[in-house]
């Protein structure tokens, strides 16, 4: 389904060759009709997480375009949309993670409870314990498996061996690994399986207590078995902490979520619950998008 | 040309190469025996120094009966019948940890500065500064080290004791040139090893709430380790054998590098000591063929053979350790 939007993955708007002019030509056609109004079905859940006119430029890039989102809580809500539409920029500005790349400009707000995370006075250490984040490509630190989770805990500061040890097991439990490694805690991260290695950096990021998960393609790199199994785990953790998960796979998207956004060339161009916006689609390019049609 | 189209072309060079000459595989051939060549000479040139440099250390004890106990634990040397070695490996030990200890932090120090927190523009050129550095002749060290340390050390230590105690030569000014010696082989190599590590070590590091020098000190810096280390032995062996540069502010005399007594400030450096390297450098042009004294020198130079491969074994260890490169 998603393959034949490679002509789209491959022409980053910004190219000026001779194919990718064509490109560019149809997709501002296709912005300009309506490029900052979202088709909003707007969810009837508690809101964990507002955007608000959010615009974010790398130098003169303008990566996200307007983005006014609301994320409920305690759901998944998953972001899709063609490669280089800005569904990682923005998942990286709801935990501030766009403060290390150099030359970028945030303008907008982002009200997680209700407060701005670029107000001034915001602690930024706490914000990102709050709101963990998984990577595309899992990336454990070259320490053994107890060292990986109680990592934040140890920069956090405070806690006792035993209360790190419990916390340890708990997130471990949490991120469904603890059967797999329990006899193994000292032994390196790097030598589990990559699916492993992900619900690995699940727990590492379950231990300091977040609210949000902000996972980026959590699964783009694994098989399809260690696949389930992050989707299972999405299931189990919704339970307490709402999701955004940024996924490439639209099967993956009606999985696992209540709510999507479709991005396209960083605007969000209809929100709404899973269901309906897959099956009944307010905008002809989610609509597009979903039949595999895009481009 | 279509896949059948080369393998036919293919299998038809494969037949004409068999039996019947071919340019190609005559190339092939030579330069694996030219290769192979290659190897066997660096293997007999190891062999053969370590089995004529054994061999001669050996003969201290066979034919001169000196023992070993007697190398390491006499003071006294008179390169004619008494060759105790105690105070020249005091020395080396003496000029091998000082100068680590006080140059491994200094360049990891350095390292991350230059890998992690200076801007871009600024990396490449002190790199390229560090990397010259590390190009210095060790006789230019020698002469700075003769024209600069030896005297600013006289004035430093006899203004410390308050009277002129001490000309500047011995283990205090070697230590100083070779702490600048050490300094950018560590550096360099330790500015790889933490580039190596991924940017995804990093941010996973950020994303946990960690600030940039939590960051640092807990993720990067552990992940670099094996690199790092590597470095620091690359140093010590560095500093282990360094001979020129030590030659010419070392001072050469056969005392300890320093004496204790009861008098303030108790520790009493000496004008003038030898480190193993230096003592060599010294004495051989002096030793004839079939003394003890050129055998004892043998020896020294086999010990140093020994402890340089046992560092290149550690080094080897901590980059088979290297999980980044
Ligand atoms: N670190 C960066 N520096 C500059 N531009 C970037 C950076 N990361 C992403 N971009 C640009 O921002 C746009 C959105 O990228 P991204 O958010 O990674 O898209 P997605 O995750 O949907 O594939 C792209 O045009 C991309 O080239
Ligand atoms: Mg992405």
């Amino acid at each position: 389904m998603s393959q034949q939007n490679s002509s789209l993955n491959n022409s980053p708007l910004t190219t000026v060759s001779k194919d990718g002019a064509i490109k560019r030509v149809n997709e501002e056609r296709l912005l300009t009709s309506a490029e900052t109004v979202t088709k909003m079905r707007a969810p009837t859940a508690p809101l964990k997480i507002q955007t608000n006119t959010l615009n974010i430029y790398y130098g003169a890039n303008h990566a996200i375009k307007s983005v006014s989102m609301p994320i409920p809580e305690k759901q998944v809500t998953a972001l899709m949309g063609p490669s280089g539409c800005g569904k990682s920029t923005f998942l990286k500005s709801l935990n501030r993670m766009l403060d290390i790349i150099p030359d970028t400009h945030i303008s907008g707000e982002v009200l997680f409870d209700n407060k701005n995370v670029y107000a001034h006075g915001i602690d930024v250490v706490e914000l990102r314990q709050r709101l963990g984040m998984v990577f595309q490509r899992p990336n454990p630190f070259p320490k053994s498996i107890f060292e990986n989770v109680a990592y934040g805990l140890k920069i956090m500061g405070g806690f006792s061996r035993s209360e790190i040890a419990d916390r340890v097991e708990t997130s471990l439990r949490g991120a469904a690994l603890w059967d797999e490694v329990q006899n193994r805690l000292n032994q390196s991260a790097l030598g589990l399986s990559g699916g492993q290695q992900q619900r690995l950096c699940i727990a590492r990021a379950l231990a300091v207590a977040p609210e949000v998960l902000l996972m980026d393609e959590p699964a783009s790199a694994l098989d399809p078995i260690a696949t389930l199994k992050i989707e299972d785990l999405i299931h189990e953790l919704r339970q307490q902490y709402t999701i955004v998960i940024v996924t490439h796979n639209l099967q993956q998207a009606t999985r696992v979520s209540q709510y999507t956004g479709f991005f396209l060339t960083g605007a969000l161009i209809e929100f709404g619950p899973t269901a309906d916006v897959f099956e009944h689609s307010l905008d002809e390019r989610t609509y597009d998008f979903i039949m595999g049609r895009f481009g | 040309m279509s896949k059948a189209q080369i393998q036919q072309a293919d299998s038809a060079a494969r037949l004409a190469g068999s039996g019947k000459f071919s340019l190609k595989k005559l190339f092939d051939d030579s330069a694996t025996i030219y290769f192979t060549i290659c190897a066997l000479i660096v293997i007999a040139t190891l062999l053969l120094v370590y089995v004529n440099i054994g061999s001669q250390a050996y003969q201290t004890f066979t034919q001169w009966h000196i023992s070993l106990t007697n190398l390491f634990t006499s003071n006294n040397w008179d390169a004619v019948n008494n060759f105790g070695l105690k105070a020249n490996f005091s020395g080396t030990l003496m000029l091998v940890i000082l100068t680590v200890f006080i140059s491994a932090p200094f360049s990891v120090g350095m390292a991350i500065f230059i890998a992690e927190i200076a801007p871009n523009w600024i990396q490449a050129p002190m790199r390229g500064a560090v990397e010259l550095f590390l190009g210095i002749p060790s006789v230019i060290f020698g002469l700075l080290g003769l024209i600069v340390v030896v005297p600013f050390v006289r004035n430093v230590m006899n203004s410390l004791a308050g009277a002129y105690l001490y000309n500047g030569y011995g283990i205090i000014a070697a230590i100083i040139i070779v702490t600048f010696m050490v300094l950018p082989t560590i550096t360099t190599i330790s500015i790889d090893a933490i580039r190596a590590v991924p940017r995804e070590i990093r941010e996973g590091s950020l994303a946990l709430g960690a600030t940039r020098w939590q960051t640092i000190r807990n993720a990067v810096l552990p992940a670099a380790l094996p690199g790092v280390m590597t470095g620091v032995i690359l140093g010590v062996t560095r500093a282990l054998g360094e001979t020129v540069a030590v030659a010419f502010v070392i001072g050469g005399a056969e005392q300890f590098p320093f004496t204790v007594n009861a008098t303030a400030p108790f520790i009493h450096f000496s004008n003038g000591s030898d480190v193993l390297t230096t003592l060599l450098l010294f004495n051989f042009k002096e030793a004839t063929n079939n003394t003890p004294l050129y055998s004892v020198l043998y020896t020294i130079s086999f010990m140093l053979l020994i402890i340089s491969a046992i560092m290149i074994a550690i080094s080897r260890y901590f980059a088979s350790r290297r999980v980044y490169r």
